[in-house]
């Protein structure tokens, strides 16, 4: 008896060790890896109808570099709104992009939060934030800024300045500027070399922009401040125990929970379904958690599409509710900067509006791309790949509705009108028998667990009627058939669906944008046909600055003369930020 | 060793899977999903439908490039279909062929793993599962076909029931510039017709290595030599 006992201990014991490593293998990121967000913007002070460019970086904890997000998050926001919202796709843990800021934007302070999905674990404090000030076109009198304010209690991880520059900051950053020649002319070249502190063989990951003086913040806040805290390999989380929300390494999540009818109780187990409207039944699903929370990794196929979810029927699951976990709810409120950061900004402000009014007026752009997100490549997730009857309305005479199809037409569905709605079977295509069971009706690539509501469409909106008459399985979910019904009008119809699904869309990841630089060579002189209005002369969100090297990047002013900052911001291998400075005149 | 010692190590050592549990969902949710037909009947024969009659494992590459992993399959030489054991349910699934590029069954008893692909013999042919035997400029695949050859009858539950006899017939392919040519039989002859451009050279190779091409085995070490000789013969191979 006791070498029984000791051999179902031992068992037991051993039962306990393999499912300690059970996480390790369906947990696809250590749930104590922290991740941190750095954002470069090109200014801090915006005309709306600009483009805002960005340079964002991921700092991973990971101890396996290849394991960290390969998604991020911009919002713009002010106190009142959501104004925008971006994803973005990272190569290597970094991407950069632009925003356009909308004529009707009002002026005023605004913030950009940047985050991936994994930092929402830690919490919105961990969150990169950074105070903007964009003014209206055409706000000509600029009122908001006339109002002083004395509720500023700083802006922790965000912010420019508009510092004069000093070698010795530059220097203890880790990156030195010299611009040749510090004073020029328009249209005339300037090279700017950057040099890394760093030893030979190491790279600094920067970017890099040059704009007008009065396009920054007169004050010193951002990547050099006591806020920001480097990312230690190996250093755990707070949220390490019970991260709620999984790493985006293969693509955008989204995630949400499964309640009861009331809202209150959670139902683990059950099952939610994801399609999408298409001209292929397609379909994913996620079986909720012991807390009712479900998580879908969807792929590019779903991109800039709109998702129906919805839960799927079973025998002993009580009605359900569900929601959606918003990734751009926001707890805390916009920081609140002093608007003596912008106070002697009417004069640039001005200036710019007219710069942006004569640009908008004669169309001058200086950004390519960006306007539209990235285009999905993947297949569709096919619960069949080829359904086993297919029958096009064009192909028979007109029929009235869904009843007479079925009944002249598709000899293995029958329908018939039942007192609670409508009965339907199908006749199995392998055994000739009845299958047993309702089979799952799809009205234009989204399941509808009743079809009465569209059994009255007829030939004249209905293109095609897939009938796949076998005992399907999918996974783990078993269909008694499946007819799938496909419109004219993708849809048109699905509004009708009785309510009973979450309907949301994946926004694709924005492209990067390329800024335009001129090049005017020995001919300056003869190209005047256009007025060069840039007020950033230069934006370059990726360079790598070499260790031991001089990296030497050129550029053409433009023909607004006047003081310029150059600034410079990325992260050391070690993920610890580098930033330097420095000033340069146009005249 | 105690009993109290024993039940606090037990208590020890399952701690962690409590707390596993909740550092988050299964990742098989995220997984790609095979699909395929319920299969409940069964066809009653004399010899086997299968290639091998045991469940084995392998992994599935559907076309849309994602690999479903680790599952039990088996393949279907009469039907021509892969057959799946559903993990959960048990059931007998046929996958839907539409949806796979490739699978691989691993034969632990052998030590032999074995992968099919989707394969079309010719521009009009319909695609078939063929196990890859060799690929590297010329390509040797295998249709492991099981065949009708006879039916007889039995009384069963009162009632007459057809018993097919059934054997396996494989059909070799060999693949060169992508064209596929069937081996009719296996002899040295018919091998030695696909290769009219070296007839003498094979034909000597063949006799070197003693190989007369009676069986699968000899096949693959002929098809393998023939592959290094015309890689050297040609290098615009």
């Amino acid at each position: 008896m006791k070498r029984f006992f000791l051999q179902f201990a031992l068992l037991l014991a051993l039962s306990g060790w393999m499912g300690s490593h059970v996480p390790a293998q369906v947990v696809p990121s250590d749930p104590g890896t922290r991740e941190h967000i750095l954002l470069h913007t090109d200014r801090d002070v915006y005309i709306a109808g600009e483009e805002l460019l960005f340079s964002l970086y991921l700092v991973s904890g990971a101890p396996d570099p290849a394991h960290k997000s390969r998604f991020a998050y911009l919002a713009l926001r002010n106190t009142d709104d959501l104004l925008e919202k971006v994803v973005v796709s990272l190569d290597n843990g970094s991407s950069h992009g632009a925003i356009y800021l909308h004529d009707t934007l009002s002026t005023g302070f605004y913030e950009l939060v940047g985050f991936t999905n994994w930092m929402r674990n830690q919490g919105e404090s961990s969150y990169f934030r950074k105070s903007l000030f964009i003014a209206n076109r055409f706000d000509e009198t600029l009122g908001a800024i006339q109002r002083p304010s004395s509720d500023y209690v700083g802006n922790p991880a965000g912010g420019e300045e508009g510092r004069g520059s000093s070698d010795e900051e530059n220097r203890q950053a880790g990156i030195s500027i010299t611009a040749m020649p510090a004073r020029a002319g328009q249209r005339s070249l300037v090279r700017l070399q950057l040099e890394s502190a760093l030893p030979a063989g190491e790279t600094v990951h920067v970017s890099m922009s040059v704009a007008e003086a009065g396009a920054y913040f007169d004050d010193p806040q951002g990547w050099t401040d006591d806020a920001w805290q480097p990312v230690v390999p190996g250093q755990a989380a707070s949220h390490a125990a019970s991260p709620s929300y999984y790493m985006e390494t293969r693509g955008p999540i989204i995630s949400g929970f499964v309640r009861d009818a009331g809202g209150t109780d959670p139902l683990p187990g059950a099952r939610v379904v994801l399609n999408t409207p298409d001209t292929l039944i397609n379909m994913i699903y996620a079986d909720a958690d012991r807390h009712g929370g479900f998580h879908f990794v969807l792929n590019d196929f779903y991109y800039e599409k709109d998702i129906f979810l919805s839960v799927a029927r079973t025998g002993d699951m009580p009605p359900a509710s569900l929601s959606l976990s918003d990734k751009f709810r926001f707890e805390d409120p916009p920081a609140a900067p002093p608007l003596s950061l912008v106070w002697d900004k009417h004069e640039a402000i001005r200036r710019s509006q007219d710069i942006l009014r004569a640009r908008k007026a004669y169309g001058i752009q200086y950004l390519e791309g960006a306007a539209e997100g990235e285009e999905g490549t993947s297949p569709p997730p096919l619960i069949y790949g080829k359904s086993n009857l297919v029958y096009y309305t064009d192909h028979y005479v007109p029929m009235d509705d869904l009843w007479e199809i079925s009944r002249e037409v598709i000899q293995a569905w029958r329908s018939r009108q039942a007192a609670r709605g409508s009965r339907h079977t199908l006749i199995s295509g392998l055994t000739g028998n009845f299958i047993e069971g309702e089979p799952v009706f799809f009205l234009d690539g989204i399941m509808a667990e009743d079809p009465s509501p569209y059994m009255d469409l007829g030939s004249r909106e209905l293109f095609k009627i897939e009938v796949h008459n076998l005992e399907w399985m999918h996974g783990g979910q078993f269909f008694p058939g499946i007819v799938g019904i496909f419109t004219r009008e993708p849809g048109l119809h699905l509004d009708g669906l009785n309510g009973k699904y979450v309907r949301t869309r994946v926004e694709a990841p924005a492209r990067p944008a390329a800024p335009i630089s001129p090049s005017y060579g020995e001919n300056a002189a003869r190209q005047p046909a256009q007025p060069d209005l840039r007020q950033v002369l230069l934006w370059e969100p990726a360079l790598e600055i070499r260790g031991g090297q001089v990296l030497e990047v050129p550029f053409y002013s433009g023909d607004l003369s006047g003081r310029y900052v150059v600034t410079v911001r990325g992260l050391r291998p070690d993920g610890i930020p580098v930033y330097a400075r420095e000033v340069i005149y146009i005249q | 060793m105690s009993r109290t010692v024993i039940i606090i190590l037990v208590l020890l050592m399952a701690l962690p899977l409590a707390g596993g549990a909740a550092a988050g969902p299964d990742r098989s949710d995220f997984d790609p999903r095979l699909s395929g037909a319920v299969v409940n009947f069964a066809v009653r024969s004399t010899g086997s439908q299968y290639h091998h009659e045991e469940w084995l494992r392998g992994d599935v590459l559907l076309y849309s490039g994602e690999v479903v992993p680790n599952q039990e399959l088996r393949y279907n030489g009469y039907r021509d279909a892969l057959v799946w054991l559903h993990p959960e349910t048990r059931r007998t699934i046929w996958v839907d062929e539409e949806l796979v590029r490739e699978f691989s069954l691993y034969d632990s008893r052998a030590d032999r793993h074995m992968v099919f692909e989707r394969f079309a013999p010719g521009r009009q042919s319909r695609a078939i599962y063929a196990e890859r035997l060799f690929m590297n400029h010329i390509g040797l695949y295998v249709h492991r076909r099981v065949e009708q050859t006879g039916e007889t009858t039995e009384l069963r539950d009162n009632a007459l029931r057809p018993v097919l006899t059934l054997e396996p017939r494989p059909v070799y392919y060999i693949v060169r510039e992508g064209e596929a040519v069937v081996l009719a039989r296996l002899n040295r002859r018919f091998l030695l017709n696909l290769f009219p451009d070296h007839r003498r050279e094979v034909r000597s190779i063949l006799r070197q290595n003693r190989l007369n091409v009676r069986n699968e085995y000899e096949l693959v070490r002929a098809v393998v030599l023939i592959d290094a000789f015309l890689k050297d013969a040609s290098g615009a191979f």
